[in-house]
């Protein structure tokens, strides 16, 4: 009842909050957000004879100054092309500017003023749209691959706005260049909820941005935060201020867990659904087959017209299925243009699993094609690419004819139930997305920071306001029976716990390959290592975010590097250990099979002993069994005679 | 009636015309007949004469008719006239065929006057002759005379002779046996009687002296087991005519019968002994033979049946294989390797526990053989045949007379009782106390020879030499069978199938309520024995027989080659052999009550030498698995797997589960869940869980039958009593290897209730109860 209180009074608060301006002093401001904040980590490459781009920007009210406000595209066309080719540059979906290419060669920046959007869309859009040729043969330029045109990605878009302040939901723009979380030194048990959970919640907010979102311990006020850039998300604990404030950049919230739930559970109005993962606890009972749409994996659905090959390509990851499908199929819908009347192959839909061919169909004669296709459930991995490539056999290469083709949104991937997880870090995402645990020593600022990192890397990955329930240490009796049945678990514990773990961490340790027993990773004193390792505790998947050596702020670190949006290791997550040095150095280990193990130098590992002599165990017992067996014979096997009857 | 033509002699080519012309020139020459004229020339004897004659006109032999289980001879009617009389005559009734046609023992000489004697004592009268010697016949004046003799002498009185008579004629069992198994008369008494009435001497002092002596070649000519079950004895052979034996009861004629079988037309001269020192002087020549066969009987004939040789090569090297994959795979895919055992040791745990649940309700609802008591009560002392028992006891001279005390209410008529008592020749403390005991006539003493192995399939193995019943069980010395069990077994291979070998008696405990190990001893068997038994034989699949009171058709059991001396759990061996044979074992509703162990460690000792036997006979009948499918049929097979393999591996494996599940419990071991998948685990949870549990319930049912209501709640303490098990299950494995042959002596007296107490509370016999 008093949390019912307490969330109607929060909820009144948000909408107060999200009408009226908080803080009324009109600024203005200036605001660069390059491309990479976006999601563009590297230059675009544009290939074939009519590639398109867009890139849109959300906008948060009418208050952009046209004038000032514009983008930049930094396009570099291939240097063979024909300068006669075209590049179209269209705003909001009209064309803006039409370039030919000599005018862009070598490399060239080109500045285009925003307009705003019709009344009632939210985004900016920035579309390009190109025109390539090389020679008149449209079948050679096509064979050469010289086809190109790349959009770099110091490309940006700069916003002035005249608003100075926005609704608190508009707090939440994928534009900043940085976010940083700043939490009480000293945090209880619900603040320190509220910290984890709100480091999780900003994780999954600019999921798509690739804005990093910074761990602090302390006073604001030290931070040297740029006001047009940066944000920050503020806990504190005062009682006498609203529970969520927007100051401009700046979001104070009150350090309860309450509070952060109620801002998880506020969708801005900006943001795009995200696809919200259904309920993934094991234990629940599941439909036979499930099925998920193009259209929720947020498949555009745009048709594609061109004169050559025509690409599409659906990324989904496993988060998104709610874990590793079993029995996976494709169901495909798509529309085309005929290409020929008589021709089949002159059009061939070919499909590709992580660059894995699937099957090709010939549908040069038809309009469309609906089929079912099973997909290898071994090739799929934590984010995975499913290509849908129309090839096009031009008959006549000096002019050839467009075609145009649509992947429709109602394909669907469909399957039966999940296999079982791993105990390993191909769990990750999947595995936990549904109610977890985390239990972390609070009283480690080190490994709090840590823990919330890699509970971010979780969302992150996983697309899901991770929400999960904290279990203090100190409150832990037994760590082979912990309370509650989660789905999953996370711990950021002191490294003296002994847990099920891949490597037991209160000993030295070294990971060493058995087969030449040379030896990979070797524990050195004075050194410290943070590691995270997976594995299943009391039948749990599980992550324990720990340490090596005595200095606990690697565990910080580990989770600091884990949860770096640009590095994005999460995609590179193999093994079940992951290690970290302070210097940075990331690297992750296999201890699940025979190939790698952990040994541990102060004490006599039987197991090791055995493995390493163990043909000469089986030869001995070969031998002492094989005597055994024949003095058992001898003794026993030996057919018994009986004595010649005496006489009658 | 028709007068023999001597013409034949000469057409049966018995005798030449000259010999013919002979012996009519000697029957003018002394005006004798044909048969006195044959023996005074020395061509024939009088034996061989009415031989001959009985071929030639299809006549009757009296010893024939004698030896005719459908006939008795009925003294009585000849008590019509004083026994000089029938001397005289040279005649004897023996006894109405019909109401109007009586048998009468004639000789060649009163053949022909003997319708006119009949017919002047009965009118009406027509005769049927039995062709006799005079030596016969005066042996049945002396049989008549003997009731005189023994009246006079004051041995018995003249009531107790009619009494003695009444058996004789509703038994049909000899007059000498009725007097002494029913201890009417000491056998020696009754020697020196015969030695007054037949002149026969008696041999019985001089056996042991310089002066006696036996030609064992000559004894040898007889089969041990006839000779045994007719009670004599060759001694001599006086000359090319006549033989010299030794008989119990001179007058009776089965004995002439078999001698003539061996020696056709030959003279009979008697001289007479007891049935012990029958037994003894048989003992004496076939010792060694009869210990032969009780060790390698079953070896000589079928050696691979038999567990004197404990592992066959294949099955070793078998082993030796299997234990090399083993360590190789533990050594290599560990995790992998443990998953295919455990799965394997679960799979057949469940199964065998499954099979085990299936088997009872089986049994629950069904039971074959069950005899009514209006059955028992419609059988007459008559029909009822011999019945062997045999008891082994060593070392036990504190129970001998309760034994012989136990035996004596078996409700069978005692003189068609043949009681063996398997005593070591070694084992002179049980010898004295049942000497001492002084047991009646139908138990004999027999001495089983020291040797290797010793074991109680060895000693039922020699008394089966002198068995002389046509059905024949073994009771221990501590048993209380029902009384009427032997009636129900012969009721039950009557109206079972002629493939119907053995049946099995159902076995409980008197001390049920002593302590905890006799609560749940009382539960397992009665579970056992009520349950799952009748529920292997509804499903016709093979039957472990227990312990005791297992029932047989003698001959079959000798067909089968007995017990095998070197399994010490002969019986469940021999029951499985039975089926491979193609035989069948059935289950009777009567109960044998015995002393449920009350020690542990006797407990322990006994049990580990039953899993032991079952070790053994599983061994034994997995030689040629291929063979026994073919012979056993594959559901059988499986069954037998399941049933004694199953029962191996369940208590062997279940200290193992209950070790995992213990401490997975308590210390939650990571290394647990490393090398096994959790289903594992948790399959061998759910399949210890639901192991135990089939065992509670299957206690829980044994108690209904016979309304132990009072058990019930022990039947919940069944998974401490089946670590007992366990216990047992490990020591019979390390024994297995050491001293596979050594027989865990159970040792019996140690109840403080005594006999017939907890059975029947009411100070009645035991009766089974309920259905």
């Amino acid at each position: 009842m008093r949390r019912s209180l307490g969330l109607i009074g929060l909820t009144s608060l948000w909408v107060v909050g999200g009408m009226l301006p908080v803080l009324s002093q009109p600024v203005r401001t200036v605001q660069k957000i390059p491309f990479r904040n976006l999601g563009f980590t590297r230059p675009v490459v544009l290939r074939g004879p009519s590639p398109e781009f867009g890139v849109s920007i959300p906008i948060f009210g009418r208050n952009l100054d046209t004038a000032q406000s514009f983008v930049q595209l930094e396009l570099a066309p291939s240097p063979v092309l024909k300068p006669s080719s075209t590049v179209r540059i269209l705003l909001n979906g009209r064309p803006e500017r039409v370039i030919q290419v000599k005018d862009l060669l070598p490399e060239k920046s080109i500045k285009i003023p925003l307009r705003l959007p019709p009344p009632g869309e939210r985004f900016i859009t920035v579309g390009i749209e190109s025109f390539l040729q090389i020679t008149p043969d449209f079948c050679e330029d096509v064979a050469s691959g010289n086809l190109f045109l790349t959009v770099g990605d110091n490309s940006f878009f700069q916003l002035v706005k005249t608003e100075t302040d926005t609704p608190i939901n508009y707090w939440f723009r994928p534009t900043y260049n940085q976010v940083v979380v700043v939490v009480p030194q000293q945090m209880d048990t619900p603040t320190a909820q509220a910290a984890l959970w709100m480091y999780s919640l900003l994780n999954y907010r600019f999921r798509e941005s690739r804005v990093p979102i910074i761990w602090f311990a302390g006073d604001l006020a030290s931070l040297k935060l740029d006001p047009n850039t940066d944000a920050a998300v503020v806990l504190h604990q005062d009682e006498q201020v609203p529970n969520i404030q927007r100051q401009g950049n700046i979001l104070r919230v009150r350090a309860q867990p309450d509070v952060v739930e109620s801002l998880a559970e506020a969708q801005p109005a900006f943001m795009a659904p995200a696809v919200q993962v259904e309920e993934t606890d094991p234990a629940a009972p599941r439909r036979l087959r499930d099925r998920r749409l193009f259209s929720e994996l947020g498949w555009p659905e745009d048709a594609k017209t061109g004169l050559g090959n025509q690409s599409f390509r659906l990324t989904f990851d496993l988060a998104q299925l709610g874990g590793r499908p079993q029995d996976l199929s494709l169901a495909l819908r798509s529309r085309f243009s005929q290409a020929s009347r008589d021709d089949s192959g002159a059009l061939s839909a070919q499909i590709f699993l992580n660059g894995t061919f699937i099957n090709s169909f010939n549908v040069g004669t038809q309009t469309q094609l609906n089929t079912t296709l099973a997909l290898p459930e071994q090739r799929l991995e934590r984010t995975n690419n499913l290509d849908v490539v129309f090839q096009v056999a031009q008959r006549d290469c000096r002019s050839p004819r467009p075609v145009t083709v649509q992947v429709l949104g109602s394909s669907y991937l469909d399957w039966n139930g999940f296999q079982r997880p791993l105990g390993t870090f191909e769990d990750v995402p999947q595995e936990f997305l549904g109610k977890g645990q985390v239990v972390v020593d609070i009283a480690n600022p080190a490994v709090v920071a840590g823990t919330a990192q890699v509970l971010g890397m979780l969302s992150r990955s996983g697309r899901r306001p991770l929400l999960p329930e904290l279990l203090p240490v100190a409150e832990v009796r037994n760590w082979n029976n912990l309370p509650q049945r989660p789905a999953w678990r996370l711990l950021g514990t002191a490294p003296g716990v002994r847990l099920n773990s891949p490597i037991r961490l209160g000993q030295s340790f070294e990971i060493i390959n058995p087969i030449n027993q040379n030896i990979l990773l070797k524990t050195q004193p004075g050194a410290s290592i943070g590691v995270l390792q997976a594995f299943f505790h009391q039948g749990v998947p599980t992550l324990w975010l720990s340490w090596w050596g005595n200095q606990p702020q690697v565990a910080q670190q580990t989770g600091a590097v884990l949860a770096d949006p640009v590095a994005s290791l999460v995609n590179q997550l193999q093994g079940n250990v992951v290690t970290v040095t302070p210097q940075g150095s990331f690297d992750y280990w296999n201890l699940t099979s025979d190939t790698l193990q952990v040994r541990y130098p102060d004490e006599l590992n039987w197991w090791l002993l055995l493995r390493r002599y163990r043909w000469v165990l089986l030869g001995l017992f070969l031998v002492i069994g094989g005597i055994l067996a024949w003095r058992l014979y001898q003794r026993l096997g030996r057919r018994a005679e009986a004595p010649t009857p005496p006489a009658p | 009636m028709a007068s023999f033509d001597p013409v034949s002699l000469v057409h049966a080519g018995v005798l030449s015309e000259t010999q013919l012309a002979q012996v009519q020139a000697q029957q003018k020459r002394k005006g004798c007949g044909l048969q006195e004229a044959l023996k005074e020339l020395g061509m024939m004897s009088e034996s061989r004469y009415i031989t001959v004659r009985s071929q030639l006109t299809q006549e009757r032999l009296l010893r024939d008719w004698l030896n005719s289980k459908k006939h008795h001879l009925d003294l009585g009617l000849a008590s019509v006239r004083p026994p000089y009389y029938w001397s005289q005559v040279e005649l004897f009734p023996c006894a109405w065929q019909d109401k109007q046609t009586l048998m009468v023992a004639v000789t060649d000489r009163s053949h022909s006057y003997a319708l006119h004697i009949v017919q002047q004592i009965w009118p009406q009268a027509k005769i049927v002759p039995l062709l006799a010697t005079s030596t016969e016949i005066t042996r049945l004046i002396i049989q008549l005379n003997l009731g005189k003799q023994l009246i006079k002498s004051g041995a018995i009185n003249k009531q107790q002779w009619q009494d003695i008579l009444e058996i004789h004629r509703r038994t049909g069992s000899p007059i000498g046996q009725i007097l002494t198994r029913l201890n009417y008369i000491k056998p020696q008494k009754f020697v020196h009687i015969l030695v007054d009435l037949t002149g026969c001497p008696s041999y019985s002092n001089l056996i042991g002296t310089p002066a006696w002596s036996m030609d064992e070649e000559l004894v040898r000519h007889f089969d041990p087991q006839i000779m045994s079950k007719y009670l004599f004895i060759p001694l001599s052979q006086l000359d090319e005519k006549t033989i010299l034996i030794m008989v119990q009861d001179p007058l009776d004629m089965r004995v002439d019968g078999q001698i003539q079988k061996q020696f056709p037309g030959i003279e009979i001269t008697k001289v007479l002994g007891t049935e012990s020192d029958i037994t003894y002087l048989l003992d004496s020549v076939f010792r060694q033979l009869f210990s032969w066969q009780a060790v390698y009987r079953l070896v000589a004939r079928s050696p691979r049946e038999s567990a004197s040789q404990v592992f066959t090569p294949a099955q070793i090297l078998f082993g030796y294989t299997v234990l090399v994959l083993l360590l190789w795979g533990l050594l290599n895919h560990t995790s992998f390797t443990l998953c295919v055992v455990m799965s394997l040791i679960n799979l057949f745990y469940i199964s065998a526990v499954g099979f085990k649940m299936l088997l009872s309700l089986v049994g629950a609802i069904d039971r074959k053989h069950h005899i009514q008591d209006e059955d028992v009560a419609s059988l007459t002392d008559e029909e009822l045949p011999v019945y062997t028992i045999l008891v082994p006891v060593y070392n036990e001279p504190e129970i001998v007379s309760m034994l012989i005390k136990g035996l004596g209410q078996l409700d069978y008529p005692h003189e068609k009782l043949d009681v063996l008592l398997l005593l070591e020749e070694k084992d002179k403390v049980t010898i004295e106390a049942a000497k001492a005991a002084h047991p009646p006539h139908y138990i004999r003493f027999i001495y089983i020879p020291d040797s290797k192995p010793k074991t109680k399939p060895k000693a039922c193995n020699y008394g089966l030499a002198f068995a002389q019943g046509q059905y024949l069980t073994i009771y221990d010395a501590e048993d209380i069978p029902d009384p009427d069990q032997l009636k129900k077994a012969i009721l039950a291979f009557r109206h079972g199938s002629p493939d119907l070998v053995c049946v099995q008696a159902a076995l409980n405990y008197f001390n049920r309520d002593e302590n905890f190990l006799t609560r749940m001893f009382t539960l397992e068997y009665s579970y056992w024995f009520d349950y799952l038994l009748p529920g292997l034989e509804s499903l016709r699949l093979p039957i472990p027989l227990g312990g005791t009171s297992n029932h047989f058709r003698t001959d079959r059991l000798l067909e089968l080659g007995g017990w095998d001396p070197f399994n010490v759990t002969e019986d469940a061996d021999l029951g499985i052999r039975a089926s491979q044979r193609g035989y069948t074992v059935g289950v009777i509703n009567s109960t044998t009550y015995e002393e449920a162990n009350c020690r542990l460690k006797n407990w322990i000792r006994q049990r580990s030498r039953w899993i032991k036997g079952y070790m053994q006979t599983w061994l034994v009948h997995n030689r040629d698995p291929w063979k026994s499918i073919k012979t056993l049929g594959l559901g059988n097979w499986l069954a037998y797997q399941f049933f004694v393999g199953g029962t191996i591996v369940c208590f062997l494996s279940n200290p193992i589960l209950w070790l995992f599940f213990f401490y997975a419990a308590i210390s939650r071991a990571p290394w647990l869940e490393q090398l096994f998948p959790g289903w594992m685990l948790y399959i061998s949870l759910f399949n210890l869980i639901l192991g135990n549990s089939i065992g509670i319930y299957l206690n829980m049912i044994a108690v209904f039958r016979r309304k132990y209501y009072n058990l019930t709640l022990y039947a919940l303490l069944n998974p401490a009593y089946w670590l007992l098990h366990s216990a047992a299950s490990y020591m019979a494995l390390w024994q297995l290897f050491t001293k596979p042959f050594y027989w865990e002596k159970t040792i019996h007296g140690l109840s403080k209730v005594s006999h017939g107490h907890g059975a029947a509370p009411s100070g009645k016999t035991p009766q089974p109860q309920g259905n």
